[in-house]
Protein backbone atom coordinates (compact mmCIF):
# COMPACT_ATOMS: atom_id res chain seq x y z
CA UNK A 1 0.00 0.00 0.00
CA UNK A 2 2.83 2.63 0.73
CA UNK A 3 4.30 4.02 -2.10
CA UNK A 4 7.10 6.00 -1.30
CA UNK A 5 7.41 7.52 -4.43
CA UNK A 6 4.27 9.57 -3.13
CA UNK A 7 5.64 10.52 0.09
CA UNK A 8 5.63 14.01 0.49
CA UNK A 9 6.82 15.94 3.86
CA UNK A 10 4.08 18.60 5.41
CA UNK A 11 5.47 21.72 5.46
CA UNK A 12 3.04 24.67 5.68
CA UNK A 13 2.85 27.85 3.44
CA UNK A 14 5.00 29.53 6.30
CA UNK A 15 4.22 32.65 4.60
CA UNK A 16 1.87 35.16 6.71
CA UNK A 17 -0.94 36.07 3.99
CA UNK A 18 -1.91 38.92 6.06
CA UNK A 19 1.56 40.69 6.40
CA UNK A 20 2.08 39.93 2.62
CA UNK A 21 -0.88 41.68 1.80
CA UNK A 22 0.84 44.86 3.22
CA UNK A 23 3.61 44.56 1.50
CA UNK A 24 2.40 44.42 -2.20
CA UNK A 25 -0.20 46.64 -1.51
CA UNK A 26 2.64 49.27 0.11
CA UNK A 27 5.47 48.25 -2.86
CA UNK A 28 2.68 48.52 -5.70
CA UNK A 29 1.15 51.63 -4.41
CA UNK A 30 4.88 53.12 -4.66
CA UNK A 31 5.38 51.88 -7.73
CA UNK A 32 1.81 53.09 -9.69
CA UNK A 33 0.40 55.56 -7.10
CA UNK A 34 -3.20 56.17 -6.03
CA UNK A 35 -4.77 56.17 -9.83
CA UNK A 36 -4.80 52.14 -9.37
CA UNK A 37 -5.79 51.76 -6.03
CA UNK A 38 -8.45 49.32 -6.93
CA UNK A 39 -6.60 47.34 -9.35
CA UNK A 40 -3.76 46.94 -6.68
CA UNK A 41 -6.49 45.52 -4.36
CA UNK A 42 -7.96 42.60 -6.82
CA UNK A 43 -4.32 42.18 -8.22
CA UNK A 44 -3.32 41.13 -4.56
CA UNK A 45 -6.22 39.29 -4.11
CA UNK A 46 -5.87 37.44 -7.58
CA UNK A 47 -2.65 36.60 -6.47
CA UNK A 48 -3.49 34.55 -3.09
CA UNK A 49 -5.68 32.67 -5.59
CA UNK A 50 -3.41 31.95 -7.99
CA UNK A 51 -0.82 30.65 -4.98
CA UNK A 52 -3.48 28.51 -3.55
CA UNK A 53 -4.09 27.15 -7.42
CA UNK A 54 -0.79 26.65 -8.22
CA UNK A 55 1.09 25.70 -4.67
CA UNK A 56 1.32 22.18 -3.70
CA UNK A 57 3.70 20.71 -0.98
CA UNK A 58 6.14 19.56 -3.28
CA UNK A 59 5.97 22.79 -5.38
CA UNK A 60 6.64 25.82 -3.75
CA UNK A 61 8.48 28.67 -5.29
CA UNK A 62 12.14 28.88 -3.64
CA UNK A 63 11.38 32.60 -2.68
CA UNK A 64 7.43 32.97 -2.50
CA UNK A 65 7.86 36.60 -1.71
CA UNK A 66 9.44 37.12 -5.01
CA UNK A 67 6.41 35.06 -6.56
CA UNK A 68 4.19 37.03 -5.19
CA UNK A 69 4.89 40.01 -5.90
CA UNK A 70 6.14 38.91 -9.11
CA UNK A 71 2.41 37.94 -10.00
CA UNK A 72 0.70 40.72 -8.12
CA UNK A 73 2.53 42.90 -10.32
CA UNK A 74 1.97 41.11 -13.53
CA UNK A 75 -1.68 41.19 -12.74
CA UNK A 76 -1.80 44.80 -12.27
CA UNK A 77 -0.12 45.57 -15.39
CA UNK A 78 -2.68 43.58 -17.43
CA UNK A 79 -5.88 45.01 -15.63
CA UNK A 80 -4.16 48.70 -16.20
CA UNK A 81 -3.22 47.49 -20.11
CA UNK A 82 -6.67 46.51 -20.49
CA UNK A 83 -8.26 49.67 -18.86
CA UNK A 84 -6.14 52.23 -20.83
CA UNK A 85 -5.19 49.95 -23.53
CA UNK A 86 -1.68 50.77 -23.22
CA UNK A 87 1.15 47.60 -24.22
CA UNK A 88 4.70 48.76 -24.72
CA UNK A 89 4.97 50.85 -21.87
CA UNK A 90 4.92 48.16 -19.12
CA UNK A 91 6.80 44.99 -19.19
CA UNK A 92 5.52 41.97 -17.66
CA UNK A 93 8.16 40.06 -15.21
CA UNK A 94 8.77 36.33 -15.74
CA UNK A 95 8.36 34.47 -12.67
CA UNK A 96 11.64 33.42 -11.24
CA UNK A 97 13.48 36.40 -12.16
CA UNK A 98 15.08 38.16 -9.83
CA UNK A 99 13.48 40.87 -8.23
CA UNK A 100 14.77 44.49 -8.11
CA UNK A 101 13.48 45.61 -4.87
CA UNK A 102 12.05 43.99 -1.34
CA UNK A 103 11.81 46.72 0.23
CA UNK A 104 9.24 46.84 2.94
CA UNK A 105 7.52 50.29 2.76
CA UNK A 106 4.55 49.46 5.06
CA UNK A 107 5.83 51.75 7.98
CA UNK A 108 6.62 54.52 4.77
CA UNK A 109 2.40 53.70 3.48
CA UNK A 110 1.58 53.84 7.28
CA UNK A 111 3.45 57.76 7.74
CA UNK A 112 1.67 58.64 4.50
CA UNK A 113 -1.73 57.67 5.32
CA UNK A 114 -1.33 59.35 8.33
CA UNK A 115 -0.30 63.02 6.91
CA UNK A 116 -3.70 62.99 4.79
CA UNK A 117 -5.80 65.79 6.00
CA UNK A 118 -9.15 65.83 6.70
CA UNK A 119 -9.65 62.34 7.60
CA UNK A 120 -10.15 60.83 10.71
CA UNK A 121 -8.06 58.50 12.82
CA UNK A 122 -10.83 55.80 13.23
CA UNK A 123 -10.92 55.80 9.25
CA UNK A 124 -6.96 55.80 8.84
CA UNK A 125 -7.30 53.20 11.48
CA UNK A 126 -9.87 51.06 9.43
CA UNK A 127 -7.47 51.83 6.14
CA UNK A 128 -4.34 50.34 7.83
CA UNK A 129 -6.49 47.08 8.57
CA UNK A 130 -7.25 46.58 5.41
CA UNK A 131 -4.48 47.22 3.14
CA UNK A 132 -1.57 47.18 5.80
CA UNK A 133 -2.69 44.45 7.77
CA UNK A 134 -4.53 42.20 5.60
CA UNK A 135 -7.99 42.09 7.13
CA UNK A 136 -11.12 41.71 4.75
CA UNK A 137 -14.35 44.31 5.73
CA UNK A 138 -15.69 41.16 7.48
CA UNK A 139 -12.86 40.54 9.72
CA UNK A 140 -12.79 43.99 10.67
CA UNK A 141 -16.08 44.29 11.38
CA UNK A 142 -16.27 40.82 13.72
CA UNK A 143 -12.96 43.03 14.92
CA UNK A 144 -14.44 46.54 15.49
CA UNK A 145 -18.31 45.93 15.87
CA UNK A 146 -18.29 48.65 13.54
CA UNK A 147 -20.94 47.53 10.86
CA UNK A 148 -19.87 46.90 7.34
CA UNK A 149 -21.14 49.75 5.38
CA UNK A 150 -19.64 52.21 7.79
CA UNK A 151 -16.19 50.23 6.96
CA UNK A 152 -16.62 50.44 3.04
CA UNK A 153 -18.05 54.08 3.21
CA UNK A 154 -14.25 55.02 5.37
CA UNK A 155 -12.22 53.24 2.94
CA UNK A 156 -13.90 54.85 -0.14
CA UNK A 157 -13.37 57.77 1.97
CA UNK A 158 -9.86 57.36 2.00
CA UNK A 159 -9.58 56.68 -1.13
CA UNK A 160 -11.27 59.66 -2.32
CA UNK A 161 -9.30 62.21 -0.31
CA UNK A 162 -6.14 61.03 -2.41
CA UNK A 163 -4.89 63.17 -4.76
CA UNK A 164 -3.88 61.63 -8.39
CA UNK A 165 -1.03 59.73 -8.63
CA UNK A 166 -0.38 59.99 -5.25
CA UNK A 167 2.21 57.86 -3.50
CA UNK A 168 4.30 57.26 -7.22
CA UNK A 169 7.00 59.11 -6.16
CA UNK A 170 9.39 56.90 -4.06
CA UNK A 171 12.38 57.85 -5.17
CA UNK A 172 11.42 61.69 -3.50
CA UNK A 173 12.11 62.26 0.07
CA UNK A 174 9.00 62.71 2.17
CA UNK A 175 8.48 64.96 5.45
CA UNK A 176 6.69 63.79 7.96
CA UNK A 177 5.47 65.92 10.67
CA UNK A 178 5.57 65.03 14.09
CA UNK A 179 1.76 64.73 14.25
CA UNK A 180 2.04 62.16 11.39
CA UNK A 181 4.08 60.11 14.11
CA UNK A 182 1.68 60.51 16.58
CA UNK A 183 -1.27 58.99 14.36
CA UNK A 184 1.19 56.21 13.42
CA UNK A 185 1.20 55.90 16.94
CA UNK A 186 -2.41 55.78 17.23
CA UNK A 187 -3.12 53.66 14.67
CA UNK A 188 -0.63 50.95 15.61
CA UNK A 189 -2.13 50.85 19.46
CA UNK A 190 -5.61 50.42 17.98
CA UNK A 191 -4.29 47.91 15.70
CA UNK A 192 -2.67 45.94 18.47
CA UNK A 193 -5.67 46.65 20.50
CA UNK A 194 -7.93 44.94 18.45
CA UNK A 195 -5.69 41.84 17.26
CA UNK A 196 -4.93 41.44 21.30
CA UNK A 197 -9.14 40.88 21.39
CA UNK A 198 -10.30 38.91 18.83
CA UNK A 199 -13.88 38.00 18.07
CA UNK A 200 -14.14 35.89 15.14
CA UNK A 201 -16.74 33.58 15.79
CA UNK A 202 -15.39 31.37 13.39
CA UNK A 203 -12.46 30.23 15.04
CA UNK A 204 -11.89 29.83 18.79
CA UNK A 205 -8.80 31.79 19.23
CA UNK A 206 -9.63 35.16 20.87
CA UNK A 207 -6.26 36.66 19.93
CA UNK A 208 -5.05 37.45 16.52
CA UNK A 209 -1.42 36.96 17.13
CA UNK A 210 -0.09 37.63 13.95
CA UNK A 211 -1.68 41.37 13.90
CA UNK A 212 -0.13 41.94 17.13
CA UNK A 213 3.53 40.41 16.11
CA UNK A 214 2.78 42.96 12.81
CA UNK A 215 1.92 45.49 15.34
CA UNK A 216 5.11 45.35 17.25
CA UNK A 217 7.39 45.02 14.41
CA UNK A 218 6.33 48.52 12.68
CA UNK A 219 6.98 50.31 16.16
CA UNK A 220 10.74 48.97 16.02
CA UNK A 221 10.38 50.40 12.45
CA UNK A 222 9.10 53.30 13.29
CA UNK A 223 11.35 53.51 16.61
CA UNK A 224 14.41 53.25 14.68
CA UNK A 225 13.71 55.95 12.56
CA UNK A 226 12.83 58.15 15.01
CA UNK A 227 13.84 57.14 17.94
CA UNK A 228 10.74 59.28 20.36
CA UNK A 229 10.07 57.82 23.82
CA UNK A 230 6.55 57.20 22.60
CA UNK A 231 6.98 54.97 20.48
CA UNK A 232 9.71 53.34 22.88
CA UNK A 233 6.70 53.01 25.67
CA UNK A 234 4.39 52.10 23.01
CA UNK A 235 6.76 48.93 22.37
CA UNK A 236 7.00 48.54 25.89
CA UNK A 237 3.31 47.39 26.33
CA UNK A 238 3.10 45.64 23.20
CA UNK A 239 6.07 43.65 25.20
CA UNK A 240 4.27 43.28 28.35
CA UNK A 241 0.85 42.03 26.32
CA UNK A 242 2.42 40.05 24.04
CA UNK A 243 4.21 38.02 26.67
CA UNK A 244 1.10 36.92 27.85
CA UNK A 245 -0.71 35.65 24.41
CA UNK A 246 0.18 32.14 24.78
CA UNK A 247 -0.94 31.65 28.50
CA UNK A 248 -4.81 33.38 27.62
CA UNK A 249 -6.15 30.47 26.29
CA UNK A 250 -5.48 27.04 27.24
CA UNK A 251 -7.24 24.87 24.40
CA UNK A 252 -11.02 25.69 24.35
CA UNK A 253 -11.10 27.40 27.27
CA UNK A 254 -9.68 31.46 28.63
CA UNK A 255 -7.44 31.17 31.38
CA UNK A 256 -8.24 33.83 34.18
CA UNK A 257 -5.19 36.63 34.36
CA UNK A 258 -4.55 35.45 37.74
CA UNK A 259 -3.84 31.66 36.27
CA UNK A 260 -1.69 32.90 33.33
CA UNK A 261 1.61 33.95 35.50
CA UNK A 262 3.38 30.41 35.13
CA UNK A 263 3.33 31.02 30.79
CA UNK A 264 3.99 34.46 30.61
CA UNK A 265 6.90 35.23 28.46
CA UNK A 266 9.70 36.10 30.77
CA UNK A 267 12.04 37.33 27.62
CA UNK A 268 9.54 39.49 26.57
CA UNK A 269 8.84 40.96 29.95
CA UNK A 270 12.60 41.73 30.41
CA UNK A 271 12.10 43.75 26.90
CA UNK A 272 9.19 45.51 28.25
CA UNK A 273 11.38 47.21 30.74
CA UNK A 274 14.10 48.14 29.08
CA UNK A 275 11.66 49.62 26.35
CA UNK A 276 9.99 51.83 29.17
CA UNK A 277 11.39 54.90 28.98
CA UNK A 278 10.53 58.06 31.31
CA UNK A 279 8.51 60.76 28.92
CA UNK A 280 9.45 64.25 29.33
CA UNK A 281 5.49 64.98 29.12
CA UNK A 282 2.40 62.61 30.64
CA UNK A 283 2.29 59.94 28.05
CA UNK A 284 -0.55 57.97 27.46
CA UNK A 285 1.51 54.84 26.44
CA UNK A 286 4.01 54.66 29.51
CA UNK A 287 1.58 55.18 31.81
CA UNK A 288 -0.54 52.06 30.08
CA UNK A 289 3.15 50.37 30.18
CA UNK A 290 3.33 51.24 33.70
CA UNK A 291 0.14 49.58 35.05
CA UNK A 292 0.82 46.49 32.68
CA UNK A 293 4.14 46.01 34.11
CA UNK A 294 2.45 46.26 37.88
CA UNK A 295 -0.44 43.60 37.13
CA UNK A 296 2.47 41.37 35.49
CA UNK A 297 4.97 42.00 38.71
CA UNK A 298 2.95 42.53 41.96
CA UNK A 299 2.72 39.82 44.46
CA UNK A 300 -0.34 41.03 46.15
CA UNK A 301 -3.65 42.14 44.28
CA UNK A 302 -4.78 43.80 47.93
CA UNK A 303 -6.41 47.32 48.27
CA UNK A 304 -3.17 49.57 48.33
CA UNK A 305 -2.19 47.82 44.93
CA UNK A 306 -6.05 48.68 43.49
CA UNK A 307 -6.00 52.28 45.08
CA UNK A 308 -2.27 52.83 43.14
CA UNK A 309 -3.74 51.49 39.85
CA UNK A 310 -6.56 53.49 40.39
CA UNK A 311 -4.52 56.74 40.75
CA UNK A 312 -2.67 55.88 37.46
CA UNK A 313 -6.02 55.07 35.54
CA UNK A 314 -6.58 58.88 36.50
CA UNK A 315 -3.90 60.11 35.49
CA UNK A 316 -4.81 58.46 31.90
CA UNK A 317 -8.25 59.60 32.16
CA UNK A 318 -6.72 63.32 32.25
CA UNK A 319 -4.92 62.77 28.90
CA UNK A 320 -7.67 60.76 26.94
CA UNK A 321 -11.06 60.11 26.47
CA UNK A 322 -10.98 56.97 25.89
CA UNK A 323 -13.97 55.31 27.12
CA UNK A 324 -12.14 51.52 27.32
CA UNK A 325 -9.49 53.36 30.20
CA UNK A 326 -12.80 54.32 32.08
CA UNK A 327 -14.20 50.95 32.35
CA UNK A 328 -10.59 49.92 33.55
CA UNK A 329 -10.98 52.64 36.16
CA UNK A 330 -14.34 51.38 37.11
CA UNK A 331 -13.30 48.06 37.62
CA UNK A 332 -9.84 49.16 39.35
CA UNK A 333 -12.27 51.66 41.97
CA UNK A 334 -14.86 48.43 42.48
CA UNK A 335 -11.65 46.19 43.63
CA UNK A 336 -10.52 48.86 45.67
CA UNK A 337 -14.04 49.15 47.39
CA UNK A 338 -14.77 52.34 46.20
CA UNK A 339 -18.13 50.89 44.40
CA UNK A 340 -19.79 54.62 44.63
CA UNK A 341 -17.18 56.03 42.55
CA UNK A 342 -17.43 53.41 39.81
CA UNK A 343 -20.86 53.94 39.60
CA UNK A 344 -20.47 57.18 38.77
CA UNK A 345 -17.88 56.75 35.89
CA UNK A 346 -20.09 54.00 34.77
CA UNK A 347 -23.15 56.46 33.94
CA UNK A 348 -20.40 58.85 31.93
CA UNK A 349 -19.68 55.97 29.17
CA UNK A 350 -23.01 53.75 29.18
CA UNK A 351 -23.67 55.69 25.72
CA UNK A 352 -20.38 56.00 24.50
CA UNK A 353 -19.54 52.40 23.88
CA UNK A 354 -21.77 50.09 21.77
CA UNK A 355 -24.67 48.03 22.50
CA UNK A 356 -23.40 44.61 24.64
CA UNK A 357 -19.89 45.62 24.61
CA UNK A 358 -18.16 42.98 26.00
CA UNK A 359 -15.59 43.88 28.46
CA UNK A 360 -17.96 46.87 29.65
CA UNK A 361 -20.97 44.63 30.45
CA UNK A 362 -18.93 42.45 32.16
CA UNK A 363 -17.17 45.19 34.67
CA UNK A 364 -20.97 46.38 35.28
CA UNK A 365 -22.92 43.30 35.99
CA UNK A 366 -19.79 42.69 38.02
CA UNK A 367 -20.26 46.07 40.22
CA UNK A 368 -24.09 45.85 40.30
CA UNK A 369 -23.97 42.21 41.55
CA UNK A 370 -24.36 42.56 45.08
CA UNK A 371 -26.48 45.82 45.64
CA UNK A 372 -28.74 45.02 42.16
CA UNK A 373 -28.83 41.59 41.49
CA UNK A 374 -31.64 41.26 39.21
CA UNK A 375 -30.26 44.12 36.55
CA UNK A 376 -26.56 42.14 37.01
CA UNK A 377 -27.92 39.03 36.04
CA UNK A 378 -30.08 40.77 32.47
CA UNK A 379 -27.07 42.45 31.40
CA UNK A 380 -25.00 38.44 31.60
CA UNK A 381 -28.34 37.27 29.99
CA UNK A 382 -28.34 40.17 27.38
CA UNK A 383 -24.66 39.30 26.44
CA UNK A 384 -25.02 35.71 26.28
CA UNK A 385 -27.21 36.47 23.49
CA UNK A 386 -24.97 38.47 21.83
CA UNK A 387 -21.70 36.72 22.23
CA UNK A 388 -20.89 35.24 19.04
CA UNK A 389 -17.74 33.18 20.33
CA UNK A 390 -18.03 29.94 21.16
CA UNK A 391 -15.23 30.16 23.93
CA UNK A 392 -16.24 33.50 25.07
CA UNK A 393 -19.92 32.06 25.98
CA UNK A 394 -18.60 28.82 27.70
CA UNK A 395 -16.38 31.39 30.15
CA UNK A 396 -18.88 33.32 30.88
CA UNK A 397 -21.45 30.75 31.72
CA UNK A 398 -19.37 28.45 33.49
CA UNK A 399 -16.88 30.88 35.63
CA UNK A 400 -19.08 34.26 35.64
CA UNK A 401 -22.75 33.25 35.75
CA UNK A 402 -22.20 31.04 39.20
CA UNK A 403 -20.80 33.94 40.89
CA UNK A 404 -23.79 36.19 40.09
CA UNK B 1 -5.25 -1.17 -6.09
CA UNK B 2 -7.91 1.21 -8.42
CA UNK B 3 -7.51 4.62 -9.11
CA UNK B 4 -10.08 7.54 -8.39
CA UNK B 5 -10.06 10.66 -10.02
CA UNK B 6 -11.29 13.41 -6.94
CA UNK B 7 -12.98 16.47 -8.98
CA UNK B 8 -13.49 19.43 -6.90
CA UNK B 9 -16.35 21.32 -7.61
CA UNK B 10 -15.31 24.66 -5.91
CA UNK B 11 -17.64 27.58 -5.07
CA UNK B 12 -16.00 30.43 -6.50
CA UNK B 13 -17.90 32.99 -5.46
CA UNK B 14 -16.77 31.95 -1.76
CA UNK B 15 -13.50 31.49 -2.66
CA UNK B 16 -12.86 34.46 -4.53
CA UNK B 17 -13.92 36.48 -1.68
CA UNK B 18 -11.78 34.47 1.42
CA UNK B 19 -9.70 37.28 3.41
CA UNK B 20 -5.47 36.51 3.07
CA UNK B 21 -6.31 34.81 6.67
CA UNK B 22 -8.93 32.38 4.99
CA UNK B 23 -6.63 31.53 2.09
CA UNK B 24 -3.85 30.75 3.68
CA UNK B 25 -5.51 28.91 5.89
CA UNK B 26 -7.22 26.92 2.86
CA UNK B 27 -3.81 26.64 1.23
CA UNK B 28 -2.36 25.06 4.75
CA UNK B 29 -5.29 22.63 4.65
CA UNK B 30 -4.70 21.67 0.90
CA UNK B 31 -1.16 20.98 1.76
CA UNK B 32 -1.77 18.89 5.10
CA UNK B 33 -4.62 17.18 3.48
CA UNK B 34 -2.47 16.20 0.55
CA UNK B 35 0.55 15.19 2.85
CA UNK B 36 -1.41 12.94 4.51
CA UNK B 37 -2.77 11.05 1.57
CA UNK B 38 0.93 10.73 0.17
CA UNK B 39 1.95 9.53 3.29
CA UNK B 40 -0.56 6.38 3.15
CA UNK B 41 0.16 5.80 -0.13
CA UNK B 42 -2.58 7.14 -1.99
CA UNK B 43 -2.48 10.45 -3.99
CA UNK B 44 -0.60 10.06 -6.99
CA UNK B 45 -1.01 13.83 -8.07
CA UNK B 46 -3.20 16.62 -7.76
CA UNK B 47 -3.56 19.96 -9.27
CA UNK B 48 -5.64 23.21 -8.67
CA UNK B 49 -7.14 24.43 -12.22
CA UNK B 50 -7.50 27.74 -13.52
CA UNK B 51 -10.66 29.36 -13.75
CA UNK B 52 -10.41 29.58 -17.58
CA UNK B 53 -11.63 26.92 -19.86
CA UNK B 54 -12.04 26.32 -23.31
CA UNK B 55 -14.94 23.84 -24.96
CA UNK B 56 -14.87 22.46 -28.55
CA UNK B 57 -17.86 21.03 -29.32
CA UNK B 58 -19.27 18.81 -32.36
CA UNK B 59 -17.16 17.50 -36.05
CA UNK B 60 -16.67 21.20 -36.90
CA UNK B 61 -15.55 21.95 -33.94
CA UNK B 62 -17.11 25.13 -32.47
CA UNK B 63 -14.56 26.71 -30.16
CA UNK B 64 -16.26 28.62 -26.84
CA UNK B 65 -13.69 29.73 -24.25
CA UNK B 66 -15.31 30.16 -21.00
CA UNK B 67 -15.38 30.51 -17.43
CA UNK B 68 -19.12 30.78 -17.50
CA UNK B 69 -20.21 32.94 -15.20
CA UNK B 70 -24.21 31.52 -14.94
CA UNK B 71 -22.59 28.67 -13.12
CA UNK B 72 -21.67 29.17 -9.11
CA UNK B 73 -19.68 26.10 -9.15
CA UNK B 74 -16.52 25.04 -11.33
CA UNK B 75 -13.95 22.37 -11.10
CA UNK B 76 -11.15 23.71 -9.49
CA UNK B 77 -9.01 21.05 -8.72
CA UNK B 78 -8.10 17.55 -9.11
CA UNK B 79 -6.37 14.87 -6.85
CA UNK B 80 -5.73 11.19 -8.64
CA UNK B 81 -5.87 8.82 -5.90
CA UNK B 82 -5.33 5.44 -5.78
CA UNK B 83 -7.06 2.39 -3.16
CA UNK B 84 -8.38 -0.95 -2.70
CA UNK B 85 -12.07 0.33 -3.14
CA UNK B 86 -14.24 3.14 -3.53
CA UNK B 87 -15.51 3.26 0.39
CA UNK B 88 -11.97 3.42 0.91
CA UNK B 89 -11.69 6.99 -1.26
CA UNK B 90 -15.10 8.08 0.19
CA UNK B 91 -13.89 8.08 3.71
CA UNK B 92 -10.20 9.93 2.68
CA UNK B 93 -12.25 12.82 0.90
CA UNK B 94 -14.70 13.24 3.46
CA UNK B 95 -11.84 15.24 4.84
CA UNK B 96 -10.71 17.11 1.47
CA UNK B 97 -10.90 21.25 2.26
CA UNK B 98 -12.50 21.83 -0.76
CA UNK B 99 -16.06 21.25 1.65
CA UNK B 100 -14.82 23.86 4.13
CA UNK B 101 -15.68 26.91 1.89
CA UNK B 102 -19.36 25.73 0.19
CA UNK B 103 -17.43 23.20 -2.28
CA UNK B 104 -18.58 19.47 -3.31
CA UNK B 105 -16.08 16.33 -4.27
CA UNK B 106 -17.00 14.05 -6.36
CA UNK B 107 -15.27 10.80 -7.18
CA UNK B 108 -15.13 9.26 -11.06
CA UNK B 109 -13.61 5.57 -10.62
CA UNK B 110 -10.66 5.32 -13.26
CA UNK B 111 -12.22 2.81 -15.96
CA UNK B 112 -10.48 -0.86 -15.32
CA UNK B 113 -12.51 -3.33 -16.57
CA UNK B 114 -9.78 -5.68 -16.51
CA UNK B 115 -10.49 -6.06 -12.96
CA UNK B 116 -14.48 -6.59 -13.51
Amino acid sequence: MKNAKNKIAFKEIEISYRKQYGKLFSALLFQYGSNYINQIEDAIQNTFYKSLKSWKPNQVPKNKENWLFIVARNDLINQIRKETKTVATLPEIKIGSKEESQEDLRLKTILLFASTKNISTRIKVIFVLKNIFGLHIKEINESTLINSDAIYKSISRVKKSFQPNEFARFTQPINIDKNAINIVEEILYAVFNIGFDSFNSKNNSIVNDDICLEALALAKLLFQEYKRKSTSNLIALFCFHIARISSKQDDNELVPFIKQKDNWNMELIKLGFHYMKKPNKLNRYYIEAIITSKHMTTEMFDLDYWNQITELYKLLISITESPIVKVNLCYCLHQAKRTDEAVVFLEQIENQLPENHLYYSLVKANILRKEKTIESGEIINNLLNNVNQEIRRKHIVENILPNL
Amino acid sequence: MKKFLLLLHENIEALENLSPKEMEELGNAHFAWATKLGEKGHLISGDGLQDSTTKISGKDCIIKDGPYIESKEMIGGYYLLQAKNLEIVIELSKDCPCHLWGGTTEIRPIADYEEC
